[in-house]
């Protein structure tokens, strides 16, 4: 393999783009998820269409629209900034949608039992139901942070030079398709197996038993 | 949706102050949506010109044409997975190593690799092994490649989910091992997974997307024809975004329905996510 310094250069950028992507995925989807609980109806909807409407959506369609669709209105970002707020948005509505389920999963006498000794919506929502469903979320949270990482090869079409674009570069460059693939994989499985493994074993160590 | 017991059971106050607050947030967002519209449209991005190709007969023969193939696409694809998925779930729930250990193999690998590069390795790698695979086939055989594997731990976990006394039982009344997975678990474990599977299948169906790599003129590459040639590709994404979402919507109320006609019918709640 004369070109693993490229595949390692490739999976430098993998990497990069999905931490900041996890980052702002994380951060919103918190922000939409608390919406989607919320008491305020208003706020409410907006959560769902935003969940609704990002996970019904292929990651291909936001990221060219952020890539060649915004400089028609005089809007243009840098490959790499498209890449990590579409992976970042539609990260975040599976966040947000892990968070709902996490904290849906909290028996509802916990919350009435907060109610009961006074305790406001920020309040219970902070000391009670955010600390036991951030250790739910654990497993969800580790399945959309892989999903990231796989989901980062589509920023190949906006032509950020992660795995799958140096992979191709190199395919049309020295014509080895089956070499060059097998190692662009090998460099997914490298991350996405160990992630796999330690977030079940988070999981294992964090989640309530019920 | 039922609500959470967060959102129910309030006192007159936090009623009253819930309200206040979804008017103003009601407001903030409207005023948001308002000023992105208004950017927009600054930008000219409402101008007629690029909006009147979507008013052409036309263009939606043209799109509408795309939309079979992302469709032929999805559906073969969905069979594929859902077969290979049961098949990869039998074996990995055998007792016979040499059937378990691929299965996990097949699974844990494939489900750690991006879809986008098993239908390129489909495309590009397999004509070295002489073998040429159309792009079509290419796209099917991928995306089924990923699908399959997340299927098959779902089948896995359906099966897993069973009551181990019924294997017993159908053991004690004389059925061989076979007779007990067919007739006894799988259509069970079936029935309880269903919503995931259907769930899945709006992953599988925005996968159909990924034949814009490598040519195949589903919906979203001949979007973008659309737009390239109009000159009004953020206006082509958008309609595209929306057919999308039409569809996968669709899709995901149809595995919300299962899950509630499965629970109602007395089985487990199982996450449709």
């Amino acid at each position: 393999m004369d070109h693993l310094d490229a595949i390692i250069a490739g999976t430098w950028v993998t990497i990069q783009l999905a931490i900041f992507s996890f980052i702002g995925a994380a951060a919103f989807g918190l922000l939409v998820g608390v919406c989607r609980i919320s008491p305020v109806p208003s706020l409410r909807i907006a959560g769902t269409v935003y969940v609704e409407g990002l996970r019904s959506m292929p990651i291909t369609v936001l990221m060219v629209f952020f890539y060649f669709g915004l400089p028609d209105v005089k809007v243009s970002l840098s490959a790499f900034a498209c890449a990590v707020l579409g992976l970042g948005l539609y990260g975040g509505a599976y966040v947000a949608e892990a968070i709902r389920s996490g904290v849906n999963a909290i028996p509802a006498g916990q919350i009435e039992a907060g109610r009961a000794i006074g305790l406001t919506q920020g309040q219970l929502l902070r000391d009670i139901v955010l600390p036991q469903a951030a250790r739910t979320v654990v497993a969800p949270m580790g399945n959309v942070f892989v999903d990231l990482v796989k989901n980062t090869s589509i920023a190949y079409t906006i032509s950020v030079v992660e795995i799958t674009g140096t992979a191709t570069n190199l395919v049309s460059r020295y014509a080895k398709p089956v070499e060059t693939f097998v190692a662009a994989g090998l460099a997914y499985l490298i991350l996405t197996i160990p992630l796999g493994i330690y977030f079940r074993n988070l999981e294992s160590r964090k989640a309530i038993k019920r | 949706m039922t609500p959470s017991a967060l959102e129910r059971d309030y006192g007159p106050r936090a009623r009253r102050n819930a309200r206040i607050a979804s008017l103003v947030a009601s407001a903030v967002i409207a005023a948001v949506l308002a000023y992105a519209a208004y950017l927009f449209s600054q930008a000219g991005g409402f101008a007629a010109n690029k909006w009147s190709p979507f008013l052409s007969l036309n263009v939606w023969q043209f799109l509408g044409a795309g939309l079979v193939e992302t469709f032929r696409i999805a559906i073969v694809d969905a069979v594929l997975s859902v077969v290979v998925g049961a098949i990869v779930a039998l074996g990995q729930v055998s007792k016979r190593r040499f059937l378990r250990w691929p299965a996990i193999v097949y699974s844990e690998c494939l489900r750690g690799l991006p879809t986008l590069l098993l239908i390129l390795f489909m495309y590009f790698a397999f004509p070295a092994f002489g073998i040429n695979v159309s792009a079509y086939w290419a796209v099917v055989i991928g995306s089924a490649a990923y699908n399959s594997a997340v299927l098959s731990n779902v089948f896995k976990a359906g099966i897993l989910s069973l009551d181990r006394g019924q294997v017993e039982a159908s053991y004690s009344i004389g059925l061989t091992e076979w007779e007990t997975m067919r007739l006894i678990i799988a259509p069970q474990a079936f029935q309880r997974m269903l919503p995931s599977v259907v769930a899945q299948m709006v992953v599988l169906f925005k996968d159909s997307s990924l034949g814009f790599f490598i040519g195949y003129e589903e919906l979203l590459r001949r979007t973008q024809v659309v737009g390239a040639f109009s000159e009004n590709l953020i206006q082509s994404y958008m309609v595209a975004g929306m057919l999308y979402f039409v569809l996968c919507y669709a899709i995901s109320r149809l595995a919300r329905m299962l899950e509630r006609s499965n629970i109602s019918k007395g089985g487990t709640a199982t996450a449709a996510a």
